[in-house]
């Protein structure tokens, strides 16, 4: 019976997921039907839909599907070894680590020895603070959660500043870069780098599954999970260090999109409840679809202006846990 | 935490066993050394000989379960946590729990009687309710060693008679040993085969109810007057509490007759 419910949820958000792709191809300056879009995705069309579809529209709804479903997946796993309803991965101070990364490269102009150079960066910054976080918190014997957490909080403001600090003195130019960067983007992406992110989401997804049972038995408290025979210390480290290359990844090309590891796996715990069998996969597709949602909003709501997609994700994100929040009477159990 | 144990101590297979003593006593960090939260600095703790600490993990969990005082708040249905305890017996690819898993669990919660509110969410549940969904949950484990930490601290008599009645048929059923830590000096009494009771972190006395709760024992650790009687059905010694203004009131005619602990 359970299974029979998980099964049915599954088939709905991969539909859902389709029809959201297929009406994020169609939206556009210039706008191409649905029925259009799934011929030409089938037999090809003329030279300029091909180019519009896949050279233009398809990267950034690919992108969108693996940086929204990494992202879920990332803050399922956080809020389900902090048992905290609040933590996504941006708390843990990665995003800020990968804007210093970003803002660093772009003060000194490093793209000029290549477009690769940015991401790299933002990698770099926050391979940096997995680091720091890793030897101050992790790896002594017994992992206290609430220290990364606030670690993480720590490192997030003073990466801040050092970054208010780079783009004060930053030419207009550059300061123009760092901001456009940290507000988001899924566009102007390389298409390597949207294979890449693809399979990296894929691999997650399946990497995460390895865990569902035991997050199901940490939902318990440590010590329960432990007479359950969980190998916390060493399941906290490996789920730690996962989340936290993972957002690197996720935040190093495609900027900073914040609320979607917040809320989607909040609302579809609601949903689907806490078992994290049908959490983990559940929460992947929601988050694609949210953030390709978000990602067509914002380039078609102000055409032919451009909002960052975080814009958007920001306000319905903010707006959902608000009101998931007002009628349910409270945060639910991490 | 800031007690130190020496402890030497032995518990025999099938045994029901009570940890007692006062507050502060070292009980329930005796209790974690069993269960593995902390370890030994000298000595071990063993378990058919073999130390704990070279079980692996999932291994001891099928041996040994721990229930604890406090429950978890979780929006899992009474079947679902009970299942949860069926996880030491999941291979590495499985996800999903089989037939036996689910039998193990419904045999559980009927001997616990809690079969009636398996699809009760966790938290809908009373206080003893859930202490009989936790120990259902330990039981899915199939442990050889129970572990409790005052399972009955916070329950009204029924349900506490209700709880030690319940381990006791367990014990003599399935042939579990269980050791539980008690603040309730005639609960132990009435239940278990022997017990220790612990002062400063050691063990002060040892051994069947009779020997353990004896008046002079009883006194000397907790440092405050009792009588000890025995229980007219079952012949268990029981400890009755002496306020302070009845003392007062009979020091004279008390000085020969309410002291036994031995005869009636």
């Amino acid at each position: 019976m359970k299974y029979a419910r998980w099964a049915s949820w599954l088939v709905f958000l991969i539909l859902l997921l389709g029809a959201v792709m297929v009406w994020s191809l169609s939206v556009g300056a210039s706008g191409i039907s649905a029925a259009r879009v799934v011929r030409i995705l089938c037999q090809g069309g003329s030279p300029v839909e091909h180019s519009i579809i896949f050279d233009i529209r398809l990267p950034r709804i690919i992108l969108g599907f693996a940086v929204g479903g990494c992202l879920s997946l990332a803050g399922v796993i956080l809020q389900g070894l902090f048992r905290n309803p609040l933590v996504e991965p941006y708390t843990l101070g990665i995003s800020g680590g990968a804007a210093l990364g970003v803002a660093v490269n772009i003060v000194l102009g490093l793209s000029a020895v290549g477009a690769y150079t940015l991401p790299v960066c933002g990698l770099l910054g926050a391979g940096g603070v997995i680091l720091f976080l890793y030897v101050s918190s992790l790896r002594t014997g017994v992992v206290k959660l609430q220290g990364l957490l606030l670690n993480g909080v720590m490192i997030s403001f003073i990466s801040s500043s050092l970054v208010m600090l780079l783009m004060s003195i930053a030419s207009s130019d550059s300061l123009h870069g760092i901001v456009f960067w940290m507000m988001g983007s899924l566009g102007g992406s390389d298409l390597s780098l949207v294979h890449f992110m693809v399979l990296v989401s894929l691999a997650s997804l399946a990497a995460g599954y390895f865990f569902c049972l035991q997050l199901n038995a940490l939902a318990l408290g440590e010590e329960e999970a432990r007479h359950l025979g969980v190998p916390i210390e060493q399941v906290k480290k490996i789920l730690f260090v996962f989340c936290a290359v993972l957002t690197g990844f996720c935040v190093s090309i495609a900027g900073m999109i914040g609320f979607v590891g917040l809320v989607v796996p909040h609302v579809m715990r609601k949903l689907v409840g806490s078992d994290h069998r049908i959490l983990l996969g559940a929460s992947f597709l929601a988050g694609a679809l949210f953030l390709i949602g978000s990602d067509t909003l914002a380039r078609t709501i102000i055409a032919p202006l451009e909002l960052p997609v975080g814009v958007i994700t920001g306000i319905v994100g903010g707006s959902v846990f608000l009101y998931a929040l007002a009628h349910r009477g409270g945060l639910s159990h991490a | 935490m800031g007690i130190r144990l020496s402890i030497s101590l032995h518990v025999k297979s099938g045994e029901f066993f009570g940890l007692i003593g006062p507050n502060g006593s070292g009980k329930t960090t005796l209790l974690r050394a069993l269960s593995r939260e902390i370890a030994p600095m000298n000595g071990a703790v063993l378990i058919d000989g073999k130390n704990v600490g070279d079980i692996p993990v999932r291994d001891f969990a099928r041996q040994v379960t721990v229930v604890s005082q406090v429950l978890p708040e979780v929006d899992l249905t009474v079947e679902e946590f009970v299942l949860l305890g069926r996880l030491p017996y999941f291979n590495a690819m499985q996800f999903v729990e089989s037939k036996h898993d689910m039998a193990v669990a419904v045999r559980c919660m009927a001997l616990t009687d809690s079969l009636r509110f398996k699809d009760k969410p966790l938290d809908h549940l009373s206080g003893g309710e859930r202490q009989l969904a936790a120990i259902a949950r330990a039981l899915a484990q199939e442990p050889r060693l129970l572990l409790l930490d005052e399972p009955t601290a916070h329950l009204d008599i029924t349900h506490q008679v209700a709880v030690m009645d319940l381990l006791r048929k367990l014990v003599r059923e399935l042939n579990l040993t269980v050791v539980m830590v008690l603040h309730d000096l005639n609960l132990a009494s009435e239940y278990c085969d022997r017990m220790a009771l612990l002062r400063a972190g050691e063990i002060f006395a040892a051994g069947t109810p009779q020997e353990v709760v004896d008046y002079r024992v009883i006194e000397e650790v907790y440092k405050t007057i009792v009588v000890v009687n025995r229980n007219p059905v079952s012949g268990k010694p029981y400890v009755l509490i002496v306020p302070d203004d009845e003392l007062c009131k009979s020091r004279g005619a008390w000085g020969k007759a309410g002291r036994l602990s031995d005869g009636a």
